[in-house]
């Protein structure tokens, strides 16, 4: 399968601070794919190079080509949502359909306005008179009436409540995506786009720490929540985080399809959440028996 | 490639509609006012007598009467050929108020266009489209060039034609209405004009968004402090150290230039209004000195758009 993204060595640093650290990843087609990072992680640095809105050092293809050579030409074939606040708040919602119609080659108005014939926003509406909610669905109107390859997400519904949250994931998914569309998301309300995903990539101070599909981090992750009878054993078995819970803890392990069984028998087995599995693999703690 | 540039552009006019709209609009009716309050109320217009206007198709040989008592002209509008004179004059001084906005809108317009996206993050938006900054920085200097000068045109002949429907409601003869009418022509040749003068301020214009690409805050402060500072220092250079960086003689020169060519493009001798030859106007070897620096300017913007500053 053609990857959509392709990096090798990639690095980026402003100063001395590294922002991005030897990236090597590839996204291929038809993948939703989860960017998680705290502040500061190299995710935006991450998505300005592939959107060629920063040069970076090493190789970088999108969709084959060289986003800062060919940065208008690689836009024909890629969207990209900011957070809400990137459209001009001067113009009128038609003057913008107008405006992306005429420059882009594949924006198509009759679905554009069939997006929007589902929301309260009006032809001759400033952006400005917009809520942010609403200048969220305007935006994602334009851009899912774009027939791009590769939709880049960065933070997409910061500061929306949680009815735009669901509506952006539900529209995104039902009306827009297909095999051959790949959605890179940037976001921190991790939980929210963990049913979504295919692949879930984390970034922490500009280097990967993970890059996996969701399937494959369902085999080679587990979380055992045990009580504290059980907590040597558990411990023995070298978690790589350990979190309190109500009269227990919940012990996280990685690689663990062999110790399956074992791990069974001394509490209850499940997968982790993005948010727990994040924090385990940022903040990984070696842990020996006497610790805790 | 013609499609963009124009939705660019476009964009530009919803953008800047206070100034290349609304700002107009309000100026053609205070030219109307201004129009309707010197016909109301005949002025006195200090033009020596007798002295012979000469236009394309019109001399006016003697269009007033001579008070003795005040020594002044009175203007009749009764005299022959009295109201094509007033609809020239009309358009002259239309188009110098319509210019003077403009001016007013163009330097404002070239010192914000290029910094405001960035400060306001709709840049953001903006560099997802498939548009390059070189297609960007060409329509806001076609939006000045081209645009404006069209727009001046525009204003000036709703202007006028406000002014001659004004003119027969307040009973003018149709057989000097006409004659009157046909002098619109002249907005077209004051559009040379324009054009002549775009040609002659165009390294400011170049400059204006070379310092609003270049700014991290105030792009007006680096228009003027980096001229200034660089004359101030060329002056007391010449003054205490005899070096010469001829910043102060390409100024001075350039001033001299723009200065002989307005002079030239209304007229040098008496009245002779808009009796020129446009390709006469403006030195060649100075203009295209002009373009050069103007073409490097726009060529180091369109660099400063795609490289300087990350967004």
């Amino acid at each position: 399968m053609r990857s959509v993204i392709s990096a090798r060595g990639v690095h980026k640093h402003y100063g001395k601070k590294m922002a991005l650290d030897n990236i090597n990843l590839q996204i291929d087609a038809g993948k939703i794919v989860g960017l998680i990072g705290p502040n500061g992680a190299g995710k935006t640095s991450l998505l300005k190079g592939i959107l060629g809105l920063a040069p970076v050092a090493g190789e970088l293809t999108v969709l084959g080509m060289n986003p800062q050579r060919e940065r208008v030409k690689l836009l024909e074939q890629v969207s990209f949502i900011a957070d809400t606040a990137t459209l001009p708040r001067w113009i009128k919602v038609r003057e913008l359909i107008a405006y992306t119609e005429a420059v882009h080659p594949r924006f198509s108005r009759a679905q554009c306005m069939a997006f929007l014939a589902n929301t309260d926003i009006q032809l001759n509406d400033k952006v400005q008179q917009l809520s942010k909610g609403m200048v969220t669905q305007l935006h994602l109107a334009l851009i899912m009436a774009i027939d791009s390859k590769l939709l880049v997400l960065d933070e997409p519904t910061l500061g929306l409540d949680i009815l735009y949250r669901k509506q952006f994931y539900e529209r995104l998914l039902n009306d827009y995506y297909d095999a051959q569309k790949t959605i890179l998301i940037t976001t921190h309300q991790v939980e929210e786009i963990e049913s979504i995903l295919t692949d879930l990539i984390f970034i922490n101070q500009g280097k990967l720490v993970l890059n996996s599909s969701m399937d494959e981090i369902a085999e080679t992750y587990v979380e055992l929540q045990v009580d504290a009878h059980y907590k040597e054993h558990a411990l023995a078995h070298n978690p790589i985080h350990v979190r309190n819970l109500l009269g227990g803890f919940g012990m996280l392990y990685e690689g663990a399809h062999h110790q399956r069984d074992s791990l069974a028998a001394l509490g209850r087995l499940a997968t982790p959440s993005l948010s727990d599995l994040f924090v385990a693999k940022v903040k990984p703690q070696m842990f020996v028996q006497g610790d805790v | 490639m013609i499609a963009t540039i124009a939705a660019q552009m476009k964009r530009e006019f919803w953008e800047q509609r206070v100034s290349f709209l609304w700002a107009p609009l309000i100026f053609i009716f205070l030219v109307e006012a201004l129009s309707i309050g010197v016909m109301v109320s005949p002025q006195n217009l200090h033009f020596p007598e007798n002295v012979p206007i000469t236009l394309d198709t019109l001399t006016v040989k003697s269009y007033s009467s001579l008070d003795p008592a005040t020594g002044k002209i009175h203007l009749d509008f009764n005299t022959p050929d009295a109201l094509a004179l007033i609809a020239c004059l009309h358009q002259i001084v239309a188009w110098g108020i319509f210019a003077l906005m403009f001016a007013a809108a163009i330097a404002n317009y070239v010192h914000s266009t290029l910094i405001a996206d960035r400060k306001s993050r709709e840049i953001l938006f903006w560099r997802s489209m498939p548009v390059s900054e070189t297609t960007n920085v060409m329509a806001k200097l076609l939006m000045v060039c081209l645009v404006v000068p069209l727009l001046i045109l525009l204003c000036n002949l709703l202007s006028f034609a406000l002014f001659m429907i004004t003119a027969l409601f307040m009973g003018q003869d149709f057989s000097q209405w006409w004659p009157a009418l046909k002098m619109g022509v002249l907005s077209f040749k004051i559009l040379g004009s324009s054009f002549v003068v775009v040609l002659l301020i165009l390294p400011f214009i170049c400059w204006g968004l070379f310092a609003s690409a270049f700014a991290k805050r105030s792009p007006v402060t680096i228009s003027i402090a980096i001229p200034a500072g660089l004359w101030l220092a060329d002056v007391l250079l010449q003054k205490y150290a005899e070096i010469s960086l001829g910043v102060k003689a390409l100024l001075g020169g350039y001033w001299q230039f723009a200065s002989t060519s307005f002079r030239k493009l209304w007229g040098s001798e008496g009245y002779r209004i808009l009796d020129i030859n446009l390709a006469s106007a403006v030195d060649p070897k100075i203009s295209s000195i002009a373009i050069i620096i103007s073409v490097l300017l726009v060529a180091a913007t369109i660099w400063l758009r795609n490289n300087r500053y990350e967004i």
